[in-house]
C-alpha cells in the first residue's frame, strides 16, 4: 500500500494547495465546534475520565466481553466469525456472498473493511461494490481513497463532484448541493432496494446483550443494514462495551468529539436480525471480528491503550502536521496521530515505520483524545522502538529532530515559515529545492523540497475562510438553527 | 479461526486465567449526570427546544384536536400520494383514523412492506423520547416496522408527554431485559456535508422530521 515513504507524499500533499485548504478548513471546523458544544456541555473532563475507565475495563478484560459479547449475538439469532488477519476476515464475507450468490453489496463507511480491502476481494470474484455514504460514493466514483477518517471526501469541489455525478448518468444536474445529494439520493435508493448484502462496520457491540450500535448522519447504514436480505458487520476486536449503560457515556463522547455535535443524528442498535412476525429489517445477520494484529497490543504495557480508541477523528482535526498534509500523506487507512500511531503497529516491519515522524509531538492529540490516550507519548516509543530495530534510516532521525523543531510550537512554526521563505529566494531552482542546507537538511538530502507558497495557508487564511464562507449556501428550509457542519461519524 | 483459540490468544496477552473474574469498574454516566431529573414540564419544552436545534420540529398539542388539526394541516400542506403508517392498535390512543381516511394509507403489517419504499409521509408513534438531546426511539416489531420511519422524505412522530425521559440511560434497555431487534434513536433529519461542508438535509433518511406531543394533564 505505501510504495513511498511519508514525505514523499507529504510533499506531494504540501504541493496541492486545494486539498490544504479543504483540510484546514474543516479541521478548524470541526475543532471549533468540538469546542463549544464540550463547553456548553460542561465537565468534560468528568465524561473524559469515565470514557478512559470504561474502555481500560473492556480493554483489560476484553476475552470475556468478547465471549459474552458472541454468545449473546448467536443467542439473538446471528452468526458470529472470527477473523485472525484481513485474509480471513475477507474470505468469511466472501464465502457469506457466494453462498447467497451475492451480485451486488451496499456497504456504509467502515475503515475496518478498507483494512481488510474488502472491496477488492468482492470485485475479484465479480460481485460490484457500491460504497453509500455520500462522501464514499464520491470518491469510490473518483476510484480515490478517503482523506478524513469522518470527511472522506473533503478534497474535491462541488465541480467535481458534479463531473462525478454526471458520468454515473446524472442529468442536467447543477453544482448545487440539493441538486448532487438528490441525485446521490435517487440513484443509491434503486441500489438498496436491488443489493443482496449490505456490509456495515460498527461502532460499539455491546457485550451484556449481543447488540450491534452504529452511529450516522445521513441514514445510509440503516438502509445498508435493515434493506437488504443479509446484513454482514465487521468489526475490530476491541469495539465492545460491557453494557448500554456504558453506551450512554460513549453517545455523548464520541459525535461531541468526532464533528461537535451534541448528539449524532442516528444512532443504531441491531440486536439479531429480524424476528418472527417483522417485515423488515436483515433476515440474516453476520458479525465479522478481526484481531489483524490487535492481540499484539495487549499487554504491551507502552501500546495495549491505543485499543482504547472510539475512531473518532478529534486527533487528526488539532494535528499541525496533519491540518498541512491531509489524510492522504500518510499512505494508510488510518491517517493523523491516531493512524501513525495504529498503523505501524498492526503493521510491524520497515513499511510503515516512517509513520511516527509526521508528528510534532505537541501533545494536542492527547489533549484532544475523549479517551485520553497518550498518542505523543507512544509516538516517541514507536521511534524508539524502531530506531532500536534499526528500522529508521539516518534521514529519517534527522527528519525527527527537524520536525520536532518545526512544529514544536505554532508561533515557531510560523516563524520557521516565515524565514524560509525569505531564505530560500537565494536556493529555489526550478520551483524546488536542491541545496542541503539548513533545517531543510533532513528533507533534501534525499528528495527535492517544494518551494513554500508565495503566501502560507496560515497568513492566507482570514481571506480564504471569506471566500469559503460565501461559497456556502445556506441550510434548507425546516433547518433553521441546526448546527452548519454535520457529518457521518466513522464506524470501525 | 477457531473461536476458542481467539479468545485464548486475547487471554494469553492480557496474562488472565480462563473463567476469571471480572474487576469491578464504575459502570456507566457519571453520578452527576445520572442523578439529575427534569420536572415533567421542563423535560417537554427541553425535549422541544433541542429537537428544533438538531432540525427538527416538535409541537405540544395540549388536547386530541389540537394534534390532529396540526397532522391534518401538515398533510394538507404536504399532500402526500401515499402515507405510511405503524399498523395494529399502535397509534389508536391518537384517533387518527378519520383524518386519514382521505389519504392513501398504506398501514404496516397489512400493506407489503416493499410498497413503502413509495411513501412520502410516514406516520409512526415512539417507545420514548429523551429531553437531553431532542431524540426520538423507534423499537421494531410486527407493528412497527422501520422501513415506516426510515423510507419516506417526511417522519411524523406522535408521542405522549410522559414518554419524554430526560437523559438517554433512562430510554435504555436494563441489564436482563429483552431488547427488541431494532431500537433507532433519531435526533433530527438525515443531514450530510460531505460536499464542501456545506450542510445538505435528506441525504438518506427523511429530510423533515416532526414530533406532536400530546399534553393532556393527567395521563
Ligand atoms: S486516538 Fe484519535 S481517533 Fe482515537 S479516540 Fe483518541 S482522538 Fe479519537
Amino acid at each position: 500500500m505505501s510504495q513511498t515513504g511519508i514525505r514523499e507524499r507529504a510533499k506531494s500533499a504540501l504541493q496541492d494547495p486545494l486539498l490544504q485548504q479543504a483540510v484546514q478548513f474543516t479541521t478548524d471546523r470541526l475543532r471549533t465546534r468540538k469546542a463549544n458544544v464540550t463547553e456548553t456541555f460542561g465537565r468534560w473532563q468528568e465524561w473524559r475520565d469515565r470514557g478512559r475507565d470504561i474502555r481500560a475495563h473492556t480493554i483489560a478484560h476484553l476475552d470475556f466481553y468478547l465471549q459474552q459479547f458472541a454468545d449473546n449475538v448467536r443467542s439473538a439469532g446471528g452468526h458470529v466469525h472470527f477473523a485472525a488477519d484481513a485474509e480471513e476476515a475477507a474470505q468469511a464475507i466472501v464465502d457469506i456472498a457466494k453462498k447467497r450468490r451475492a451480485k451486488l453489496v451496499v456497504k456504509s463507511k467502515s475503515m475496518v473493511s478498507e483494512e481488510i480491502h474488502l472491496n477488492r476481494h468482492l470485485e475479484d470474484e465479480g460481485i460490484q461494490v457500491v460504497e453509500t455514504d455520500l462522501g464514499e460514493y464520491i470518491i469510490q466514483l473518483a476510484g480515490e481513497t478517503p482523506s478524513h477518517i469522518i470527511i472522506p471526501s473533503i478534497h474535491k469541489t462541488r465541480e467535481q463532484i458534479r463531473e462525478l455525478f454526471t458520468k454515473a448518468g446524472g442529468e442536467n444536474l447543477t453544482t448545487d448541493t440539493k441538486a448532487l445529494t438528490g441525485f446521490a439520493r435517487r440513484t443509491l435508493r434503486t441500489l438498496f432496494q436491488s443489493a443482496d448484502i449490505g456490509v456495515t462496520g460498527c461502532n460499539f457491540g455491546i457485550a451484556e446483550s449481543g447488540t450491534v450500535v452504529l452511529f450516522t448522519n445521513e441514514g445510509n447504514a440503516d438502509m445498508v443494514a435493515n434493506l437488504p436480505r443479509t446484513h454482514v458487520v465487521i468489526m475490530g476486536m476491541e469495539r465492545i462495551l460491557p453494557s448500554f449503560a456504558d453506551l450512554e457515556v460513549f453517545s455523548h463522547l464520541l459525535p461531541k468529539s468526532a464533528t461537535g455535535q451534541n448528539v449524532i443524528t442516528y444512532m443504531s442498535c441491531f440486536t439479531g436480525p429480524r424476528r418472527d412476525g417483522e417485515a423488515d429489517g436483515a433476515r440474516e445477520l453476520h458479525v465479522v471480528i478481526l484481531d489483524n494484529g490487535r492481540s499484539r497490543q495487549l499487554g504491551d504495557a507502552d501500546f495495549q491503550d491505543i485499543l482504547h480508541c472510539i475512531r473518532c477523528g478529534a486527533c487528526l482535526n488539532v494535528c499541525p502536521v496533519y491540518r498541512q498534509i491531509g489524510g492522504h500523506a500518510y499512505g494508510s487507512v488510518y491517517p493523523g496521530p491516531v493512524g501513525a500511531v495504529l498503523t505501524p503497529l498492526l503493521n510491524p516491519g520497515p513499511e510503515y515505520a516512517d509513520l511516527p515522524y509526521a508528528s510534532s509531538l505537541c501533545g494536542a492529540c492527547f489533549e484532544a483524545c475523549p479517551v485520553q490516550i497518550p498518542l505523543h507519548d507512544m509516538l516517541v516509543k514507536l521511534r524508539r522502538r524502531h530506531v532500536a530495530q534499526g528500522l529508521a534510516k539516518r534521514g529519517e532521525r534527522a527528519a525527527s529532530r527537524g520536525f520536532r523543531l518545526v512544529f514544536a510550537r505554532a508561533g515557531r512554526y510560523r516563524a520557521i515559515i516565515r524565514s524560509g521563505r525569505l531564505g530560500q529566494v537565494l536556493v529555489a531552482r526550478h520551483g524546488g529545492i536542491d541545496a542541503r542546507i539548513g533545517p531543510l537538511r533532513g528533507w533534501t538530502q534525499t528528495r527535492r523540497a517544494p518551494v513554500l507558497a508565495k503566501r502560507s495557508f496560515r497568513e492566507g487564511w482570514p481571506g480564504l475562510r471569506q471566500e469559503l464562507r460565501q461559497g456556502n449556501r445556506p441550510p434548507a428550509t425546516g433547518t433553521e438553527g441546526a448546527p452548519a457542519h454535520e457529518t457521518a461519524v466513522n464506524k470501525e | 479461526m477457531e473461536e476458542q483459540a481467539f479468545l485464548a490468544r486475547i487471554r494469553e496477552r492480557l496474562g488472565r486465567q480462563d473463567g476469571a473474574p471480572v474487576a469491578p469498574y464504575r459502570r456507566g454516566a457519571p453520578e452527576f449526570w445520572t442523578g439529575r431529573s427534569l420536572s415533567s414540564a421542563d423535560r417537554v419544552s427541553t425535549f422541544v427546544e433541542r429537537f428544533a436545534q438538531q432540525g427538527g420540529q416538535a409541537w405540544v398539542c395540549p388536547d386530541l384536536t389540537d394534534l390532529h388539526n396540526r397532522l391534518e394541516g401538515f398533510l394538507r400542506d404536504l399532500a402526500p400520494p401515499a402515507i405510511g403508517v405503524w399498523g395494529g392498535d399502535t397509534l389508536k390512543e391518537f384517533q387518527i383514523d378519520g383524518l386519514l381516511a382521505r389519504f392513501t394509507v398504506l398501514r404496516w403489517g397489512e400493506a407489503p412492506a416493499k410498497s413503502f419504499a413509495d411513501t412520502h409521509v410516514g406516520i409512526t408513534g415512539c417507545a420514548a423520547a429523551i429531553a437531553d438531546t431532542g431524540t426520538l426511539m423507534m423499537a421494531a416489531d410486527a407493528w412497527r416496522g422501520r422501513s415506516v420511519h426510515l423510507l419516506p422524505t417526511v417522519h411524523i412522530a406522535l408521542l405522549h408527554a410522559r414518554q419524554i425521559k430526560t437523559r438517554l440511560g433512562e430510554a435504555l434497555p436494563k441489564p436482563g431485559e429483552r431488547v427488541p431487534s431494532s431500537l433507532h434513536f433519531v435526533s433530527g433529519p438525515s443531514r450530510s456535508s460531505d460536499i464542501e461542508n456545506d450542510l445538505s438535509i435528506g441525504v438518506h433518511g427523511p429530510a423533515a422530521v416532526y414530533a406532536l406531543v400530546l399534553a393532556v394533564e393527567g395521563t
